[in-house]
């Protein structure tokens, strides 16, 4: 049975007391069990700001702010959480489920390249490609050096057939990880944290209004311009909007 | 002509209407009002007058130009013939009571006709149109159409404000949804005959319902502006914003028959003094708030008002497949036929079908109440004790302006299992079913993780990963650059050993051979060291260790030829004869020996 007073004196003690990160972690955690969920996302965001950035941190805070009814931070914590750990299944659902409650359609990607991509992504995400990467390089570039070092031809010849194979089938990997980090850096993601946020021609109010997005679309934000950045929709469109309007996952 | 024929033609004349005939150029149309000025309670009358020949055979001319105006009595049609010099001529008069719609300059526009194929068009009339009444013209009744006949009674001289309408409303602030109450009630001076609506009523924005008013009202005295007048309450309405903002109510027009209060009761008992006013009830506006979005529970439907929730089954008791009804009935007060249906919770064990709905309404007083019952029918699927959990229906109180949500009981059904005689096909049936969600909702928050400190960047973006990669491919860098020093370095070496393998074994060929005092084991070793170390020096390998059987494969892996070979073989083994043989040692045989290593070298330079 729970007890709820009981529960939040001792998340409150917790949070104001300090103590170990695990111990404000599972003080935020008792916070949210007993509803508080205000409280539950102020202990996880000071868990943040001191650094401890794991995934878990992210997804719970996501859900404390989903359970506020805040749906665009709770997207953008999510979003945050899977960039950490990009298979976790809670986190998928709980993005998929927060993404049917935004007004605007995040449309899906038809492509099958892209579905694929994305399913190798959930599965695999960007550290699992680098391991990926350095399990063939390493023992690649190890060949490669016996291959230099050994005077012997039998030796030898079986370096080089190793050091060939192992870093050729190191390329797509080392393709995949160089993409990704490219594609990352060059045009960032965010989410919109405004219940609704006009898209312009041009970085200032007075352009013309092009469309209106709402609370928890995920953008690409492709250029800035002061206070303005412009964004990129799924559907295609492009337009202009406040950068306190989003946030940068 | 002869006398008789003239008198004939002349009777024949005098008696014959005008003869069928186009409509001469003489032919007019004429339009033309009582009053050019009015109020927007009063009426005017419109004559349109058609002369000439033909006249007779107009039709009346459409007034649906007029939009400004508003047709309550009309058209009466008279005909007039007169002969003139033998000639016929004939009027045609249409006579229409209009009413104002609104108040304002405002135009009929040129009527138009067409006589006998002749378009004809009246003057554009304009009449201005102020607030309220300004009474009747002189001479006129109120609201009808021509003047009055010397036998009729003298017509009252009504003034605007001895007959009026008003339109109240019970507040001018509310919810979507909230009851507002709309009585029409008239104030009079004079005795009302009777009663009618010119046009239907129309409230755009808004869910109408009538409440109920006595038929035959009793008048109640009251003030108004310091006058007395008989109040009579004559049509009352429930009304329902259906959504947010400033909702007007148009002004309603009312025909009112009123008899003269002060007048002689004899002259109207044989006479008839009734006359027809038009009243307009003034327009309203309401301010439409929406209900609130904060606190808005999950089960609210729009329910706005007061509401009761009662689920009942129609038995506690079933078998699989026997369906059973459960009776969802909210009640209470507003509106009632705006209720959605509670939303029945998803049941596992039962198959629901939609329900069958019944309303009643009914006003309590200006309150309209009302029950709305849902007939849920739920076709049992699986045996045991089925509960149906509380069911929950919210709505909004407008005097608390809360939300308000209530909950019924628990409804348990002990379902059996289908009967036997039911058919071997339903007992004991119990479908497999795919389990479905009944709900949905994100998943709980996480435990604490293993490690929540440190770097929990993705690893392509950590530094030891770029290391990781660099040092490897840097490393390797370097041994390849110290190989290809050292393969250098050990190349040109070996090429110069090469160079000098002939000079160098020739040197120790002429050794030997100067040695000739020396053992034969000397001798024979000496040369067979020089082909050794010949051999060696070309294959850039020591000479240590260096069998015949190494030299031989050695050569012919260069490609050096059998006889070659055999010359070289055959030098090596006269050495290791000349070793144990002491009478191979001669001068000779040693000189003929350092002949055939010579030869034997001569021909391997070139090729190795």
């Amino acid at each position: 049975m729970r007890r709820p007073g009981a529960a939040l004196l001792l998340c409150v003690a917790t949070l104001a007391g300090g103590g170990a990160v695990e111990d404000r972690f599972a003080g935020a955690g008792h916070a949210y069990e007993a509803g508080d969920f205000a409280q539950a996302e102020i202990g996880y965001r000071a868990l943040l700001e001191e650094g401890a950035r794991a995934p878990e941190v992210y997804y719970n805070l996501g859900s404390a702010l989903y359970r506020q009814g805040k749906l665009g931070a709770a997207i953008l914590s999510y979003e945050r959480a899977l960039r950490l750990d990009p298979g976790d299944a809670d986190t998928l659902h709980n993005l998929e489920h927060c993404r049917q409650q935004i007004a605007d359609r995040d449309e899906p990607p038809r492509h099958w390249t892209t579905l694929a991509y994305q399913a190798w992504s959930r599965r695999v995400g960007s550290s699992g490609e680098a391991w990926i990467l350095l399990s063939l390089y390493l023992p690649g570039m190890a060949a490669l050096g016996v291959w230099v070092l050994h005077s012997g031809e039998r030796v030898r010849r079986a370096a080089r057939f190793a050091a060939v194979l192992l870093l050729t089938l190191a390329l797509p990997a080392a393709a995949l990880v160089g993409v990704r980090a490219a594609v990352e850096s060059g045009n960032p993601e965010a989410v919109v944290l405004a219940d609704k946020v006009e898209g312009r021609s041009g970085p200032g109010a007075d352009n013309a209004v092009l469309f209106s997005v709402h609370e928890g679309l995920k953008v690409q934000v492709r250029n800035r311009a002061g206070d303005w950045v412009q964004v990129l929709l799924p559907n295609g469109l492009n337009g202009w909007v406040p950068d306190s309007a989003l946030e940068t996952i | 002509m002869s006398r008789p024929g003239l008198i004939a033609a002349t009777l024949l004349a005098l008696v014959m209407p005008a003869a069928p005939a186009g409509a001469a150029p003489g032919t007019t149309l004429e339009a033309s009002v009582d009053r050019n000025r009015l109020g927007a309670e009063d009426t005017l009358v419109l004559t349109v007058r058609v002369q000439g020949e033909g006249a007779g055979r107009a039709g009346a001319p459409s007034l649906e130009r007029a939009r400004d105006f508003r047709v309550v009595q009309g058209p009466s049609v008279s005909t007039q013939f007169q002969w003139v010099n033998g000639r016929s001529f004939s009027s045609k008069t249409f006579t229409y009571v209009l009413m104002p719609r609104h108040e304002g300059q405002l135009q009929i526009p040129a009527l138009e006709l067409e006589v006998e194929g002749t378009a004809l068009a009246s003057q554009p009339l304009t009449v201005e149109v102020v607030q309220g009444s300004l009474g009747t013209p002189p001479g006129r009744r109120p609201g009808t159409i021509g003047r009055r006949s010397p036998q009729a009674p003298p017509p009252i001289e009504i003034e605007g404000s001895q007959v009026r309408v008003e339109a109240e409303l019970d507040r001018e602030r509310a919810f979507v949804g909230q009851q507002i109450t709309l009585t029409y009630r008239i104030y009079t001076q004079l005795d009302i005959t009777g009663l009618e609506l010119v046009d239907a009523p129309s409230y755009p924005g808004f869910w109408v319902e009538d409440l109920k008013v006595d038929p035959n009202p009793v008048g109640r005295r009251a003030v108004r502006s310091g006058e007395e007048y008989t109040e009579f309450t004559v049509i009352k309405k429930a009304l329902f914003p259906t959504r947010s903002g400033r909702l007007e109510i148009p002004a309603l027009t009312f025909s009112l028959g009123v008899r003269g209060g002060g007048g002689d009761p004899f002259q109207g008992l044989f006479f008839g003094s009734g006359q027809t006013v038009y009243r307009k009830s003034p327009p309203r506006s309401v301010e439409v708030e929406a209900v609130p979005e904060a606190g808005r529970p999950r089960s609210f439907g729009g329910a706005v008002g007061r509401f009761r929730l009662t689920v009942s089954p129609d038995r506690q008791e079933s078998r699989v497949n026997d369906a059973i009804v459960l009776k969802v009935r909210v009640d209470g007060e507003g509106n009632v036929r705006s209720v959605a249906p509670p939303q029945l919770p998803a049941l596992a064990d039962f198959k629901a079908y939609d329900p069958k709905v019944e309303e009643k309404s009914s006003a309590e007083g200006d309150r309209l109440k009302g029950s709305k019952v849902w007939d849920f029918v739920l076709l049992p699927l699986a045996p045991g004790p089925q509960e149906i959990p509380p069911l929950e229906f919210s709505y909004f109180d407008p005097d608390s302006r809360r939300y308000q949500t209530v909950r019924s009981s628990p409804v348990r059904i002990q379902v059996a299992r289908a009967a036997a005689d039911s058919g071997p096909s339903t007992a004991d049936l119990v479908v497999p079913r795919e389990v479905k969600p009944v709900g949905r909702d994100i998943h709980h928050i996480k435990s604490a993780p293993a490690r929540l400190r440190g770097d929990s960047r993705p690893l392509p973006r950590s530094p030891a990963f770029a290391v990781t990669l660099a040092v490897p491919a840097l490393g390797n860098a370097l041994l390849g650059l110290w190989r290809w020093r050292r393969d250098r370095l050990g190349g040109a070496a070996g090429a110069q050993r090469r160079r000098r393998a002939r000079q160098r074994a020739r040197r120790s060929l002429g050794r030997a051979a100067q040695a000739g005092d020396g053992t034969p084991a000397e001798f024979y070793d000496a040369v067979s060291r020089a082909l050794r170390e010949y051999v060696a020096d070309k294959l850039d390998r020591s000479a240590a260790g260096l069998t015949q059987g190494e030299i031989e494969q050695a050569l012919e892996r260069a490609g050096v030829s059998h006889a070659d070979r055999a010359r070289v073989r055959g030098c090596l083994e006269s050495c290791d004869r000349g070793r144990f043989t002491p009478e191979s040692g001669r001068p000779k045989a040693r000189l003929d020996l350092i002949g055939q290593a010579r030869a034997a070298i001569d021909s391997l330079e070139g090729r190795l």
